[in-house]
């Protein structure tokens, strides 16, 4: 008989005050372990990563710089899952701040159309015919478009989520997006099993 | 897919015809650059320009070009222009008068091989073919004449050409305003998945341009429905870019822990358990929760960053906190708590900065300038403190600098409305969203169902927001979302 020492647990990825609530509650909801770490030492107690972003590219990478948080991220080989600016992170470069990011995936993250009500927010529909909640003003472009998961309409077709390895990255609101999110974050935790 | 403006031209003046009918026309007057400048404002990149004395001649006449020229010259506008083009010394003009684009179509039957030297001389990006079908069947010469070519042939032929690009009019809906041949553009685009088509006829409102893009059209041309201002360009662009939801968000009022509600800021009622009111309005289909701290005293307002842990468990919606947010170490606790956006409102008003602090500190995707408006004359001012004290401030300029400084979205309450159930202020929101590029949320003054349409409609509005009409099940949440379905607008069902 296979005896689970102890049941898996997400980290949620702490690199500045405010990023991590609403993802962190959502967790609570669905009842899904977690802990909040801020420490690349606290990597080995968890089996997955949630990094949701918040704020613009370029603060946000300075503190995963100064922090340690930028290598620890690139040579994990667990589940990551990026959220919204979190999954911007993991593209060579984006347009806000003229910022050099992760430079796991190839591409560039590129400043939505002038011509579109800014930001993208709200609820929109996925390649997959359901609804998720979508709060940005810029989006990744990867080199290889086989990395794309899922799209979005809105001006032109964009990116909404991207998978390369243990990399997941989606560009709406899994923590907010209904029945749908919470689906996605279940799927996720099921993968860090 | 681009929505593309059209005017057709006869001797000078803008006309429509009925079904390519030219005993059937209706004149729009002779200011064709005046036409494309509004269009052009409205957001359009392109216009389809139809030179029907051309098509109905055979000829292109000078008149024509000049016009046109004076279209290019005047507008930033990129331009298509068809009929009665018959030589390459005719697309040299036009090209020669800034045109971006010409469309060609009787004379694929009449003389392909003019046709293809062209594709080949200007490249398959700027000669696009031009098919008008009536019952399956190919018409020439200004819908006058049938070329006896069935409409799966000619598209057969026009890719053997060396055309990318088709526009497919439907003769029998042009003009007649009864909805887009979504069927026809669908089992093309199916058939012959390389060529781009640009739907043409009958096309009268949203709900055709979202059918149309479905059908995998990569262009639509708009006429008569715009000319009759039946409906408006800029609402039709919004259509044919994304589904988008509008928003439906319940709004509540707390004070001490609890709900309430009054009428112009006064007269507050118990209105209920936040909370449990919260799961309720998930539950019910609400896209989005706002949550005002309307307390009185420090001790009360505390009792929000609590409230944000406990709904953010409860409901798997996003949802904002306003109220009380003085600073950018309140706003940070209420994210850390789980809200997903801050509003702030007076306290941005005393000192702008704040919006700048807070974008910067997490992003004006989650900072909301709450703004609560008031009728002067012909202008608004803003009021602070809960409605109780007027400034001096325009409503419009100070939603303009709120954007500037980094708010990304909004809350735009008409004092004068609120509570009242007699609308929204439309004139209030279209003003004010005409001068920002953020989301605008409509509150004050919620009440019948085609109240919330017209916030859209009117007033342009992204999202929707109420309180009483829910709180006391006036309305549903589910019906206010079929009435806009019924409009023709996304919803998230």
């Amino acid at each position: 008989m296979m005896i689970r020492l102890h049941s898996p647990q997400i980290g949620i990825l702490r690199y500045s005050a405010g990023n991590t609530g609403s993802v962190q509650r959502a967790l609570t909801r669905l009842g899904i372990p977690s802990r909040i770490i801020e420490k690349p030492t606290e990597l080995k107690d968890v089996d997955g990563i949630i990094f949701p972003g918040a704020g613009a590219a370029g603060t946000a990478m300075k503190c995963l710089r100064e922090t340690g948080w930028a290598e620890a991220i690139q040579s994990y080989r667990k589940p990551f899952l990026g959220l919204c600016l979190g999954m911007q992170l993991l593209f060579d470069f984006s347009e806000e701040d003229s910022t050099q990011c992760l430079g796991i995936i190839n591409g560039r993250v590129t400043e939505l159309s002038d011509k579109l009500i800014k930001p993208h927010m709200g609820w929109n529909k996925l390649s997959t015919g359901d609804y998720a909640y979508f709060v940005h003003s810029y989006v990744c472009e990867p080199t290889d478009p086989s990395v794309i998961t899922i799209k979005t309409a809105y001006g032109d077709d964009l990116c909404a989520g991207v998978q390369q390895d243990n990399f997941f990255g989606v560009q709406w609101h899994p923590e907010k997006s209904g029945y749908v999110g919470d689906q996605y974050l279940l799927s996720f935790y099921e993968l860090c099993r | 897919m681009q929505v593309i403006p059209a005017i057709d031209v006869l001797d000078g003046r803008i006309v429509r015809l009925k079904q390519g009918d030219f005993a059937r026309t209706t004149d729009y007057g002779d200011d064709s650059v005046s036409l494309a400048t509004k269009y052009a404002s409205q957001g359009a990149a392109m216009l389809h320009v139809v030179n029907l004395t051309g098509t109905k001649d055979g000829a292109l006449q000078q008149d024509f070009v000049e016009l046109v020229r004076r279209i290019t010259y005047q507008t930033n506008l990129a331009l298509q222009v068809g009929g009665g083009i018959r030589s390459i010394a005719d697309i040299y003009a036009l090209f020669e008068a800034g045109v971006n684009r010409v469309v060609l179509g009787t004379i694929i039957f009449s003389d392909p091989e003019l046709v293809r030297r062209a594709l080949l001389l200007f490249g398959p990006s700027r000669i696009i073919a031009a098919l008008d079908s009536r019952d399956g069947e190919v018409c020439i010469k200004g819908w006058q004449e049938c070329s006896g070519t069935k409409l799966d042939d000619a598209i057969a032929r026009i890719q053997e050409l060396g055309f990318s690009e088709v526009l497919i009019t439907d003769i029998k809906r042009d003009g007649m305003e009864r909805g887009a041949n979504t069927n026809l553009y669908a089992q093309i685009r199916r058939k012959y998945p390389s060529l781009s088509i640009t739907g043409s006829g009958g096309v009268r409102d949203i709900g055709d341009i979202r059918s149309l893009r479905d059908a995998g059209c990569s262009a639509v041309v708009v006429g008569k429905a715009l000319l009759n201002g039946q409906v408006q360009l800029p609402q039709l662009i919004r259509a044919s870019q994304s589904d988008l939801a509008i928003r439906i968000i319940p709004c509540l009022d707390v004070a001490g822990g609890r709900t309430v509600k009054g009428t112009k800021f006064q007269n507050l009622r118990d209105a209920g358990d936040p909370v449990e009111l919260a799961r309720r309005y998930c539950e019910e289909g609400a896209d989005e929760l706002v949550f005002l701290d309307i307390s009185a005293t420090r001790e009360e307002r505390d009792t929000m960053f609590d409230l944000a842990a406990k709904v953010a468990e409860a409901v798997n919606i996003p949802f904002t906190i306003g109220g009380g947010v003085r600073s950018v170490e309140d706003a940070l606790k209420l994210l850390d708590a789980g809200a997903d956006k801050v509003a702030v409102n007076s306290a941005a008003v005393l000192r702008p900065a704040l919006l700048s602090e807070m974008a910067e500190q997490f992003g004006r995707a989650n900072t909301v300038c709450a703004i609560d408006a008031r009728r002067k004359g012909k202008k608004w001012v803003v009021l602070v403190k809960g409605g109780t004290e007027e400034t001096r401030m325009d409503v419009i300029k100070w939603a303009q600098e709120a954007q500037k400084l980094g708010a990304g979205e909004i809350l735009l309450t008409s004092f004068d409305r609120d509570g009242t159930k007699e609308g929204f202020d439309t004139e209030l929101l279209s003003s004010v969203k005409e001068c920002v590029t953020v989301p605008v949320i409509a509150s004050g003054g919620a009440g019948s169902l085609q109240s919330f349409v017209e916030a859209v409609e009117k007033g342009k509005a992204d999202a929707v927001l109420a309180a009483s009409v829910f709180h006391y099940k006036t309305l549903q949440i589910r019906d206010v979302k079929k009435a806009f379905k019924s409009a023709s607008y996304p919803v998230r069902l």
